[in-house]
């Protein structure tokens, strides 16, 4: 295995080395943002108190607490977006250059298993993208974390934190491959996985939601916390019966001339359709389950191209 | 530059150019799904603004508000999309070449370099233009139904006007340079992303300048609630404070179309001088 | 029996796409253990397609391709522990060193002899430390051959090596050659259109023209039954004819080397009645 890492390295190593340092980076960015955060707001706090609550007398703190607030969002952003920068990235490219450049001829005849050497071509890439993703992850969810001043993270930041990003990851890197070694060109390689993955995104995305539509449960709407799903829908709960009337029906039958002024109206209490923050991990280990299902599935489309594909 | 060239450039990236197409294509439909969502919506729950003030709004927050998101994931993804898809192009011209080891023969057959250059980039460049325009009249569309506006001002103008495809030109100049130096696919992509996104930042930032200095003075009662109409100060949407408090800085809409003018002179200046730099890269590189 | 033919082509036949001529037809063959056989045809006689198909690269159309017994397509990782293979225009990796070439052979195959590799490179001034595009052509083919004889393979396939080769390294790459066959009963099979190294070295002659197998001799068998006529007088069946350096025709005929008005054709000269009968095949195939 470790000549297998190194030969991997050598292959790509400028490549590996910016993006994988590019992730360490944002990783290490977003640890010293999470460790300066809660010291820089109470830096803010002591200010204002000090200050009588001037925010012009306290604009340095303001503005460096903004800074670092600002850099959080950005930060986890950045690492949503990593596993499919990643994956498309390295994925794509990593066959595809072998035949587009002619070396899949010299491999393959050296290798008696097109699938072993593919596995050994393949699983160091993977694992540095895991690593690397993994403690972005986990640097994400420090600075999330510190910046929401929360002790846990719901729907709201979904993908952005945690080893999600390292699965995620994984299952686009292992598409790219397939598609790879399908295209056999590089750029095109890169246009059709992007494409792909998201098509897939954008499919996983609303089956997602429609999950989410179909295992909501109405909660009073003041009682949401920013732990929980987004809501999917309104209604009015009637206070003395409990029945529960959508919101068109409610005003369809009340027809009230003035503006909604965000008060409930005498009688009923407005409910919001979500998941409570409570089934997260559920929700984020499901979707875990369906990207190695994906990643299994486009392992086993690498394998049956390989294995039938000219070198050219 | 005769029909022959042009099919010959077609020829020798059509992969690249159908993939670049079919992507736009499908993110144009989704910008266009979206906006038709989002208007069908709004239609049916009169009044309603995209504040959600006014009486038919009961409901459909919770409606609209998904459709909304969606509509700005959308959005978002048009941001890098020029980038990524200007530099894939542009570097497949030169380090492509470089990489498979084909650009002595085309260089020794061709009559000069730049000329070679100008051949393979002129078509690629038209082609990336069209595709990129009509992803920003998806934008333009999707912009108008979330905001419920014939107006939008300078909301987001970036990615609907004829901005767009000309960053996606200027990541496409900059790709052919820094492919021409670097000689490697990968490499090569990876570096001309990082300048592309760094110039059209660069270009956001000088813009700002600009806008500042052009912005007036407007009070906060005075722009109410049409706020669509006097558009966000500058390009990046950051306000500027006005002298006195209580309202803001802002370029007036009516020099909406000005605006977009200057900024695309300066995007033109620009891609033309990083043309001729990628044409001094080319001549001066060793095919091997 | 069949374990002592370790190449075998039954029926073999192959054609890349419909629109296309076929590159191979009902192409039978078996050899034997032991020795080297050359392969001889004109350009794009089918000679690396006939090689690729034992090497799994080529999936045959009709028929097929067994190497040691076994199937090479269907069973293709069985098959290749048995071969070694050389390309016609062997692609060293860029990123990759010569050593870490070597290493990577070693990891593909448990047989791989590295420091005899080592020791054939170092002999021949290979640096293990350069990389794959710092190689000149010749040194990429002097690595490629030397992966492919230090794997230890029952069955070397060689494609064209010898072709970048100065003389002095096709000498010496020969010698290893036979070398390998006489003291390890290795088989090899060497396309080349080089006649002073077939000569040296093979033992066997296929020739091949338009897909089809026009000549499968021992190139002693060979010799003795073409023949050179002396004049228009012979009656023996016309093989081919073409113009020597002196721009008198000459016609090869199947006969004995040493039938009357007849004197013995040169391998070379068997060679090139064969390649020019095989022109005319296709000529003639074309028109029709």
């Amino acid at each position: 295995m470790r000549a297998d890492l190194y030969l991997a390295w050598r292959h790509q190593a400028s490549e590996l080395a910016m993006l994988i340092g590019s992730c360490l980076a944002i990783a290490a960015l977003a640890v010293i943002c999470a460790l300066l955060i809660e010291p820089a707001t109470d830096a803010v706090q002591a200010c204002l108190r000090e200050n009588s609550s001037s925010f012009d007398a306290c604009k340095a703190e303001t503005d460096f607490a903004s800074l670092l607030a600002g850099g959080a969002g950005l930060l986890v952003a950045l690492t949503g977006a990593a596993p499919f920068f990643l994956g498309v990235v390295l994925g794509a490219p990593l066959m595809a250059r072998e035949i587009e450049l002619g070396t899949a001829s010299l491999a393959w005849s050296l290798n008696p298993s097109r699938v072993m050497w593919l596995v050994r071509r393949v699983l160091p890439v993977a694992a540095l993208v895991v690593v690397a993703l993994l403690i972005m992850g986990q640097a994400s969810e420090a600075v999330a974390l510190a910046a929401s001043q929360e002790s846990a993270l719901g729907f709201q930041s979904l993908g952005t934190h945690g080893p999600l990003v390292a699965v995620r990851g994984l299952a686009v890197l292992t598409i790219g491959v397939g598609i790879g070694l399908f295209i056999g060109r590089q750029l095109p390689a890169v246009l059709l996985t992007g494409a792909v993955i998201g098509v897939l995104y954008i499919g996983l995305t609303l089956g997602r939601d429609a999950l989410i539509r179909a295992e909501a449960v109405p909660i009073p709407a003041r009682e949401q916390t920013f732990l929980d799903s987004w809501p999917v829908d309104n209604a009015y709960r009637d206070d003395d019966t409990g029945e529960m009337i959508s919101m068109d029906d409610w005003y369809a039958q009340n027809q009230p001339d003035d503006s909604w002024t965000g008060e409930d109206p005498p009688g009923v209490t407005m409910m919001s359709y979500f998941v409570p923050g409570e089934r997260y991990p559920e929700f984020v280990a499901r979707e875990a389950g369906a990207l190695a299902i994906v990643t299994v599935l486009a392992g086993l489309l690498a394998v049956g191209v390989i294995r039938s594909r000219r070198p050219l | 530059m005769t029909l022959a060239t042009v099919r010959l450039g077609w020829r020798i990236q059509r992969s690249e150019l159908f993939w670049t197409a079919v992507i736009a294509v499908v993110l144009t439909l989704g910008l266009g799904l979206i906006g038709l969502a989002l208007q069908s919506l709004f239609a049916s729950h009169q009044p309603c603004d995209a504040d959600f003030n006014g009486s038919g709004c009961g409901g459909l927050s919770a409606l609209a508000i998904p459709w909304s998101q969606y509509g700005q994931f959308m959005l978002g993804l048009l941001w890098p999309f020029p980038v990524v898809v200007g530099s894939i192009l542009g570097v497949a011209v030169t380090a492509g070449k470089l990489e498979r080891r084909t650009a002595g023969m085309s260089w020794t057959l061709a009559r000069s370099r730049r000329r070679w250059l100008l051949v393979r980039l002129l078509p690629s460049a038209l082609a990336l233009f069209m595709i990129l325009g009509i992803v920003a009249i998806g934008a333009e569309w999707l912009t108008r139904s979330r905001l419920v506006t014939d107006q939008p001002g300078f909301i987001d103008y970036q990615l609907r006007s004829a901005l767009f495809p000309l960053r996606g030109l200027l990541a496409f100049v900059t790709g052919a340079a820094v492919g021409a130096i670097i000689g490697r696919t990968l490499p090569a992509l990876l570096i001309a992303i990082v300048f592309g996104t760094a110039t059209s930042v660069s270009l956001l930032n000088f813009m700002d300048i600009l806008h500042t200095q052009a912005a007036t003075f407007v009070p906060i009662a005075a722009m109410e609630r049409y706020r669509y109409d006097y558009p966000l100060l500058a390009a990046s949407g950051a306000t500027i404070d006005g002298p006195g408090g209580g309202g803001n800085m802002v370029v007036p809409v009516a020099e909406f179309g000005y605006w977009i003018t200057v900024e695309a002179l300066v995007l033109g200046v620009v891609i033309i001088g990083v043309g001729l730099l990628a044409s001094v890269l080319v001549n001066h590189r060793s095919p091997s | 029996m069949a374990d002592e033919l370790v190449l075998q082509a039954e029926e073999l036949a192959k054609r890349y796409s419909r629109r296309r001529a076929w590159a191979l037809r009902e192409i039978d063959l078996a050899i034997p253990r032991g020795g080297i056989t050359a392969l001889v045809g004109p350009n794009a006689a089918g000679k690396s397609t006939l090689i690729r198909s034992w090497i799994g690269f080529e999936k045959p159309t009709r028929g097929r391709a067994l190497v040691c017994g076994v199937d090479a397509w269907n069973h293709r990782t069985r098959a290749l522990e048995h071969v070694g293979y050389v390309s016609q225009s062997p692609t060293l990796y860029d990123t990759l060193s010569v050593a870490d070439h070597l290493l990577m052979a070693q990891r593909a195959r448990a047989s791989f002899d590295r420091p005899g590799a080592e020791r054939r490179l170092d002999e021949l001034a290979v640096p293990l430390a350069a990389m794959g595009n710092e190689l000149s052509g010749g040194q990429q083919a002097q690595v490629a051959l030397a992966l492919a004889l230090s794997s230890r393979a029952d069955v070397l396939l060689l494609d064209e090596p010898l072709a970048s080769l100065d003389p002095l390294a096709r000498r010496e790459f020969l010698y290893l050659l036979t070398d390998a066959v006489r003291t390890e009963g290795t088989t090899a099979l060497l396309s080349s259109h080089i006649v002073t190294d077939i000569e040296q070295a093979c033992d066997h002659l296929i020739v091949l023209g338009v897909g089809r197998v026009v000549l499968d001799l021992s190139v002693d068998e060979a010799l003795a039954t073409h023949a050179v006529a002396l004049d228009d007088t012979s009656t023996a069946p016309i093989v081919g004819g073409f113009r020597d350096t002196d721009g008198s025709r000459l016609t090869v005929v199947t006969a004995p080397a040493d039938a009357p008005n007849h004197r013995p054709a040169t391998l070379e000269e068997v060679m090139l009645a064969h390649l020019a009968a095989t022109r005319a095949t296709s000529l003639s195939e074309r028109a029709a």
